[in-house]
């Protein structure tokens, strides 16, 4: 048998990273309200939301999941780019 | 107890726990978030004026937790639509 995991190894080794994946969501999620909170909510007069500032949120929240999207469209632009760079110095 | 049982209770237990730590980090983030927001000079007692602003503080962030899940929400079934009528 070569130095791989096993069947058990391998299911423990995914539950680990699930876990670890739905943690971070919920710190993305946090603090994206966190963010959106400062940003749109001011007046502490009232203590329902008013529409101004529910509109806020949602433009806020829109907005950062696409700037999430394009980061990450970039990023993977980038890595490509440096991986060809690499590729050719090699040759 | 058979394996659908088990099964429901691990997934419940699961909710319960991260129902639990969303709520700790939740609470966490109003006291930050309210402090910073309604007590500019902290004296060595809340007046009731600061009392009257966290109070609504915290009811307007949970509601923006809230507006910010369904918006959220929204959003990701819009993405699965799209995706789910693309070839």
């Amino acid at each position: 048998m070569d130095g791989g995991l096993t069947q058990a190894e391998s299911r423990e080794l995914d539950a680990r990273i699930q876990k670890r994946q739905v943690k971070e969501f919920m710190n993305v999620f946090g603090n994206l309200v966190d963010n959106c909170f400062t940003s749109c909510v001011d007046d502490f007069t009232s203590k329902a939301l008013s529409g101004r500032e529910n509109g806020c949120l949602s433009r806020c929240v829109l907005k950062s999941m696409t700037t999430q999207t394009r980061l990450g469209e970039r990023f993977g632009e980038l890595n490509a780019a440096m991986t060809a760079e690499m590729q050719q110095k090699m040759r | 107890m058979d394996s659908d049982s088990v099964k429901k209770a691990i997934i419940k237990q699961v909710l319960i726990e991260s129902n639990t730590a969303n709520a700790r980090q939740l609470i966490e983030k109003i006291n930050e978030n309210c402090f910073e927001k309604c007590i500019p000079k902290p004296g060595s007692s809340l007046s009731s004026g600061e009392k009257t602003c966290v109070t609504a503080c915290m009811e307007k962030y949970m509601a923006a937790w809230n507006q910010v899940n369904k918006t959220y929400l929204q959003r990701i079934q819009q993405e699965v639509g799209n995706n789910s009528f693309s070839t």
